[in-house]
């Protein structure tokens, strides 16, 4: 039996032409670079902000802040992670700005619902996509992140990494941690 | 460790589990390409606890968060504007500039002929005379070439009306 997959993707060949095209002001580059990446930078804010309004906000603010300053991207490391670079300092901004400063390291951060929810609550959870979601909220976030950006978005444990703040062994520990306990609350659902 | 480079010579090998772990996430991601995972098909085929993983984190994925619908509009739109407002920021700046400056000279303009409207027929007259007088009459009381009547005694500005008259 074959596994069902999704689909190919985008190749990211010609991301260095449209990048230099988006920098010329070519609004239909724009648009496709904004197209490509703005579901990874939602969701890697959802991982950091927990709420879906504000990620949608500081999405737009990260596209603003990072296409206003198209320039300065050097083409080091890839448009993607510099984007999620940006889109990292924009959402911490956002919480200090809301005066939930990040005190802890991810690693410690606590999980962001409660594991054991409220008979009120499970009745809730009454799809399958969102029982997947609620179990993947339970997670500490490093694992719930590393999860995200492996599985949702295929960055490799390199870029993870860079992004969570943590060694590509470490990234990777994360993510085999965090599917066996997803795998712990889905089967005891 | 071959996991990071899909499409490479190691794939041609046949798999082993821990590989097959590492790459299996790469299914399911947007932006993964389907050829980069050629070889991960026969293994799954072949090896039960791969296909059972492959079949959770495809359960997984499914719950995969969207942006909302039309974002990607607003941010197009956003990011147009705010580049527009750049491009004008410059131009705004020096026409501040001269708008400041054009003010100042009317300012100045304006107390000067609040000045010398305000001076009595009489002293206009005293003035073009005492411009008009001999070289060397009043020089004491010039100034860059200019008379300054404040500073004359007015026993001096009696005899300047009475040369006047």
């Amino acid at each position: 039996m074959k596994v069902q997959r999704s689909g190919p993707g985008e190749t990211p060949a010609d991301e260095s032409d449209l990048v230099r095209a988006a920098q010329n002001g070519d609004r239909d580059a724009l648009g496709r670079l904004v197209s490509r990446h703005e579901g990874v930078v939602y969701r890697f804010l959802l991982g950091i902000l927990t709420d879906e309004d504000r990620a949608a906000d500081v999405t737009q603010e990260t596209f603003v802040r990072a296409l206003g300053s198209l320039d300065g991207f050097r083409g080091e490391a890839s448009f993607r992670t510099w984007l999620l670079s940006i889109a990292r300092n924009e959402a911490w901004g956002a919480l200090r700005r809301a005066g939930r400063r990040r005190e802890a390291p991810l690693e410690d951060s606590p999980s962001l619902v409660d594991p054991d929810p409220d008979p009120e609550t499970k009745a809730l959870d009454s799809t399958e996509v969102e029982r997947v979601r609620r179990a993947l909220a339970t997670l500490p976030e490093k694992q719930r992140m590393t999860v995200s950006l492996r599985l949702f978005d295929g960055l490799n444990y390199r870029e993870i990494a860079e992004l969570t703040d943590s060694t590509e062994g470490s990234a990777r520990v994360n993510y085999h941690h965090g599917i066996r306990r997803l795998r712990e609350r889905l089967d005891d659902g | 460790m071959t996991a990071e480079t899909p499409g490479s010579k190691a794939l041609e090998a046949p798999l082993s589990c821990g590989t097959v772990r590492d790459l299996l996430p790469l299914l399911y991601a947007e932006t993964t390409s389907a050829e980069d995972l050629s070889g991960l098909d026969d293994h799954l085929l072949e090896c039960g606890d791969c296909h059972e993983e492959a079949v959770f984190l495809a359960r997984v994925a499914q719950a995969r968060p969207r942006p909302p619908a039309g974002l990607s509009h607003r941010i197009v739109a956003e990011v147009t504007e705010s580049r527009r407002r750049l491009s004008l920021e410059p131009r705004i700046r020096v026409a501040g500039w001269m708008t400041s400056v054009a003010a100042l000279l009317v300012l100045s303009l304006g107390i000067g002929l609040y000045w010398t409207g305000g001076a009595s027929p009489d002293l206009d007259f005293a003035l073009t005379s005492f411009l008009d007088a001999d070289e060397g009459e009043y020089d004491e009381w010039m100034v860059a070439g200019a008379p300054v009547l404040d500073a004359l005694p007015d026993e001096v500005l009696r005899d300047l009306m009475v040369d006047l008259e």
